[in-house]
Parts: structure tokens; sequence; C-alpha cells
């Protein structure tokens, strides 16, 4: 059954979890078309200032439409998505960084229902504003 | 610094890209769903279709795209997408700022397979100014 099923408004939906590195960093430029050397070659993303490869802003999007899509375990679908992308998720060689996403209930009416979400990582928020209307599948 | 009378500007798409079940499978994938998953359960994979558009129009505005930074992206479905669709971007610039060097662009581009408006996205993109 959909954690949206029969919810109320103010009610939490279960925290998932997602492990980042940079073989996920690779295939998901390769899948979304976004080549950025940033987000794949350390020494570019040192030489343009960054502390070391950055995942793209899209790919923890993502992450956070795949948390909204378990959660609407098909009963639902997200019409509506909406991220700013507050700080940098850092991915460094040969290991994993993890991305925290939970939900909230902001808002029901009779066609929609609002998630909140908040996607955290190493303790901070990554993403910002960040919110999806579902709707009945 | 980019010009604001580039509101309001429109870019209309130049050729069609036809929504194949191995680029889906692939964005699928490379973010840990199966390959089968269905396109109504990728709320953001239609970017596939709209950054190149981003990518194209920006040397147009005079804009650096390897300077680019993503400020935010907003989707909206108004159906999703099929697999062997047809899909071109039309795009217009919703609004133009400068700040602390930086050139702020808001973009909208909507995906329409034939005259049918499928997905409407917005993208903030930031282009960094020189240090």
């Amino acid at each position: 059954m959909s954690a949206l099923t029969g919810i109320e408004v103010g009610a939490e939906l279960p925290t998932q979890t997602f492990q980042l590195d940079r073989t996920m960093l690779s295939n998901y430029a390769k899948a979304s078309g976004d080549l950025n050397p940033i987000h794949l070659d350390e020494a570019f993303a040192k030489s343009v200032g960054l502390p070391n490869v950055i995942a793209h802003g899209m790919l923890t999007m993502a992450l956070a439409g795949k948390a909204l899509n378990t959660w609407c375990n098909k009963e639902f679908k997200v019409v509506e998505i909406f991220a700013r992308f507050t700080k940098p998720v850092i991915v460094e060689a040969d290991s994993t960084t993890a991305l925290e996403v939970s939900g909230k209930i902001g808002e029901i009416t009779e066609e929609k229902i609002r998630v909140d979400l908040t996607v955290i990582s190493n303790e901070q928020k990554v993403l910002g504003m960040t919110r999806a209307f579902v709707i009945k599948a | 610094m980019v010009a604001p009378d580039l509101v309001g500007r429109k870019f209309l798409g130049t050729h069609t890209q036809r929504v194949n079940q191995k680029d889906l499978s692939a964005f699928a994938t490379s973010i840990g769903e199966t390959p089968d998953t269905q396109i109504s359960q990728l709320p953001t994979f239609p970017i596939r279709y709209t950054l190149n558009e981003a990518e194209r129009i920006a040397p147009e505005l005079g804009l650096d795209w390897s300077r680019v930074v993503h400020g935010d992206q907003r989707f909206i479905h108004h159906r999703f997408l099929k697999v062997d669709e047809e899909v071109r971007a039309d795009s217009e610039i919703e609004a133009v700022k400068s700040m602390a060097g930086n050139d702020i662009l808001t973009l909208r581009s909507d995906l329409f397979v034939g005259d049918e408006i499928v997905t409407s996205t917005w993208s903030t993109l930031v282009f960094r100014g020189q240090q």
C-alpha cells in the first residue's frame, strides 16, 4: 500500500537514504546528457574552486523523485516537483556520500496532495523549498 | 552582463528528439530504479530533453555554458511522455537579473508532442562571473 493512502496534513513519511558514489555520477551524467566535468573530473572540479567532485543538482533532485516514487507505490503519481539547489553534495573518490530524503504532508485538496521534502547530506540541507504535488494514479 | 530586454525572448525548438526505452532505462538504473520503470515514476526524466536546449541557447545570449550552476528547477506534468514519442522543446526567457557579477536566467521550456504540451519546465541558471 502507498504511504500516502489515507494520509493527513502534517504526517511524516518514512525517511529514505541513498548512497551516491562516482559511478552513480558517471552513469547519471551519461543518462541525463549533463557531462559537465565538475561532476566527473576531480582535477577539473578543484581547478574551478570546488572542494572536490560534486553531484549534479539534478541527480539529487532525481533521488528526491525516487523517494516520492517509493512513497507513491504506483497508487499516486508526481505531477509537479520543485527544488532549489542550495548546497553542493561532495562525492569523494572511492567512498560513498549518503543522502537522506524525508517528507511531510503540507496540504491536501480534492485533487492533490502536497509533499514537502527535506533532503540532507552531511548534516546540511542540500535542496531547499523542495515540494511535490501528487495525484491518484 | 545580459540585457534585461531578453525577457520574453522565445526560442522555438529546431528539432525533435525521440523518447526511447534505452534512454529511459539508463536514466532509471542510474538512480537505482529498475530498467522497466515508467516515465510517470521518474518526475525529473524530461530534463534529458530540456537541458540540451538550454545549452544550445546560452551561447546565443553571450553566456558561457562552462560557468553555469543550476539554481532551481521545476517540472509540471500535464501528462507523461511516452516511449517512441517525438518531443520538441520550445523555450522562453522569463526572467533575467545580474547579482554580484553573476547573470541569473530563468528559462521556461515546454515539451511538445505535435501541438500538445506535455511537460512544462522552469530552470534557473546562474552564470558565474569571472573571479
